[in-house]
């Protein structure tokens, strides 16, 4: 028990929990209005990093198509991650690309004004677009969590060479596979994350880095009436062994968008006199809350457990 | 005009960071283009037929009149405010300046199909026209409505099969060479993507009535060590978890479902984990949205259409577009019968 209590504290205390997600920014429009690299992933992971990008510098995305995403830097998003105001329209174009003999993809990214026209916009996000797309390419795995378990399970067939036994409370660090808005949760909803270092016991990985991992939202709720900003609970269930065989895991991981304050409130019928309403809409103004992709959560399994071991010990 | 633009940046949400996946990527339709389109459509008159009927809510309207291959089509009051709530949830239409910002204007499409064939691809002419009342519209609004869609139906008659799932729940058989008969092992998690068949609206779902299944149709096949375990088409089904209508007092409506199973080659149902949706007409109700017109302005809210004071107003009803993907695992390991 005291062991598990330790863990948990240490858990708690532990730097990677500070840490947002990829270390690039702040998120500040910077670069070129046209801005354009290389990276050598398949297109259809280039463009689930570059959705996350976008939508992490408050790009509501209006088109996701398979070669083009698009949309509007708009308040819901920026409002709710307190990102830096601008509501310029952000575009990206990717093609499978070849670049010194490696497959890949080229992104471009544009930044305009949103209604078009000639004139040039006021910031430019694509250079962050980019920075922040190659980010998560480099954090998070390439190959699909969920499709890479049911490979790992189908190949895990017949005797195992040995067993190790995972102790209960290991620690595992987790990382969010997709950006998420409070938006598009609700109760009950799945989550997919993967483990973000490979997890070794006895000199042999047993939850390899890239693995699964699931969660569930045990309880949301959106903003609501009077400026109530959104709640939800997310529950860690499991992640996935070196075998694809499940092993439970203990975590819940609370976010809160923002209430009204209490002195704001206080000072509202103050807004009755102002002749625009700006102030009286800022004090009632909830917000919502926005997951990133590559946010880390650390989890410690439950149980002691198992695992087949169908290769040779990592040297 | 400017506070305006704030009442409704107090109540905008979004449908941002989608799990699901809109028809052809199309998170928010942008009504801009032309009044007018005429396209060929590599597809059969009755399929196109069926993806006009399915697109038409997309842009607010009904059917109102039908004859063979000629449609009409009305727009729809209380679908134009779901269509517009969800693209003010999304963040459009506060602030003007972008492409999406117009919204639709109110008056009639009119439809017509023709079989044809074009380069030797046998297909359909689409026409359509929009028809503007200016009478019912507001000022900002567009008539160049047919152009989105003319997209929207040419998106649905490509990613949707032209027969129907409920008919041939294992999906449409292929020219491929017959396999060899043997049984596959479909180990639990395998990904399935599955396609919305139908518009889903809250207004049409009775209260006090068990709402049927959701018929849904596999989106590409399902390969399990080179052989296909389901095929595109196949029948999926999902069900209601919950359902709401519009309240008359501002409260949304509501949908929300859940998949369930899916049918395999061999025809056995395989259940599904993993794959659920929620759809509100608007994130915050609208009860709230008419305080605040009649707290900060009374003369604003009299000039708005939607705040009555002192009248019930009608809550914004719950959609959800036919053609939204959804991802979904197989829930335990299967065996299914490959071959004859």
């Amino acid at each position: 028990m005291l062991l598990r209590v330790l863990t948990l504290v240490g858990l708690i205390l532990a730097p990677g929990r500070a840490q947002q997600t990829c270390p690039v920014h702040p998120i500040t429009a910077n670069g070129n209005f046209t801005e354009t690299r290389f990276f050598a992933a398949p297109i259809t992971r280039v463009r689930e990093a570059v959705a996350d990008s976008m939508q992490a510098i408050g790009v509501s995305l209006f088109e996701n198509s398979e070669r083009i995403l698009s949309g509007e830097r708009r308040s819901p998003l920026v409002r709710d991650m307190r990102l830096p105001p601008g509501s310029e329209a952000v575009a990206a174009y990717l093609e499978p690309a070849r670049n010194d003999g490696a497959e890949g993809t080229m992104l471009r990214v544009v930044t305009r004004r949103p209604g078009g026209g000639n004139d040039d916009p006021k910031r430019s996000w694509s250079a962050t677009v980019i920075e922040e797309t190659g980010c998560l390419l480099g954090l998070l795995s390439v190959a699909d969590p969920m499709q890479d378990r049911v490979n790992r399970a189908q190949r895990a067939q017949g005797p195992p060479a040995r067993e190790v036994v995972l102790p209960t409370g290991t620690p595992v660090l987790l990382r969010m596979r997709r950006f998420m808005h409070v938006a598009s949760i609700m109760q009950g909803k799945r989550v997919t994350l993967e483990v973000a270092n490979d997890v070794v016991t006895g000199g042999d990985i047993v939850i390899p880095r890239g693995a699964l991992a699931l969660a569930k939202f045990s309880s949301v709720q959106d903003i609501d009436r009077m400026g109530q900003g959104a709640k939800a609970v997310l529950e860690f269930e499991a992640v996935y062994s070196v075998s694809g065989g499940k092993i439970p895991v203990r975590a819940t991981e609370s976010f809160q968008g923002g209430d009204i304050e209490a002195k704001r409130m206080s000072f509202a019928p103050f807004a009755y006199f102002d002749p625009t309403g700006r102030q009286f809409y800022s004090y009632l103004q909830g917000k919502g809350f926005a997951i990133r992709a590559g946010t880390p959560f650390p989890v410690a399994t439950e149980g002691n457990h198992r695992i087949p071991i169908y290769s040779a010990p990592t040297p | 005009m400017v506070k305006c633009q704030f009442l409704l940046l107090l109540v905008a949400g979004a449908t941002l960071s989608i799990a699901q996946t809109a028809p052809c990527g199309r998170n928010v339709v942008a009504f801009s283009g032309s009044s007018k389109e005429d396209r060929f459509l590599p597809a059969p008159a009755e399929h196109v037929k069926a993806c006009v009927l399915r697109a038409l809510p997309v842009v607010a309207s009904r059917l109102s009149k039908e004859n063979g291959l000629s449609l009409e089509a009305k727009t729809d009051m209380a679908l134009w405010r779901s269509v517009q709530q969800r693209r003010e949830d999304s963040g459009v239409g506060m602030w003007g300046r972008s492409k999406y910002a117009r919204p639709a204007g109110m008056g009639t499409f009119y439809v017509s199909m023709e079989p044809s064939s074009e380069d030797n691809i046998a297909g359909t002419r689409l026409r359509i026209e929009f028809r503007i009342s200016r009478m019912r519209s507001t000022a900002a609004a567009t008539s160049a409505v047919a152009t989105p869609l003319m997209e929207e139906v040419a998106c649905l008659t490509q990613i949707l099969t032209p027969g129907d799932p409920l008919k041939s729940p294992r999906g449409p058989e292929t020219d491929a060479a017959p396999v060899e008969a043997t049984t596959v092992n479909v180990p639990e998690g395998v990904t399935v993507k599955l396609l919305l068949r139908e518009f889903l609206y809250s207004r049409e779902i009775k209260k006090q009535q068990m709402p049927g299944p959701i018929p849904f149709e596999v989106a590409e096949n399902v390969k399990v060590d080179g052989a296909t375990v389901i095929r595109r088409g196949a029948l999926g089904i999902g069900r209601f978890i919950s359902t709401k209508a519009a309240g008359g007092r501002g409260q949304s409506g509501e949908l929300q479902f859940v998949l369930e199973e899916v049918t395999a080659v061999d025809g056995q149902k395989l259940g599904l984990a993993g794959a659920m949706d929620r759809s509100r007409g608007s994130r915050v109700d609208l009860g709230f949205r008419v305080e605040q017109y009649v707290i900060v302005n009374s003369e604003q809210a009299a000039r708005d259409r939607m705040a009555k004071v002192g009248f019930p107003i009608p809550g914004i009803e719950a959609v959800a577009r036919a053609g939204t993907g959804y991802e979904a695992q197989i829930a335990v390991d299967s065996r299914v019968q490959i071959g004859r």
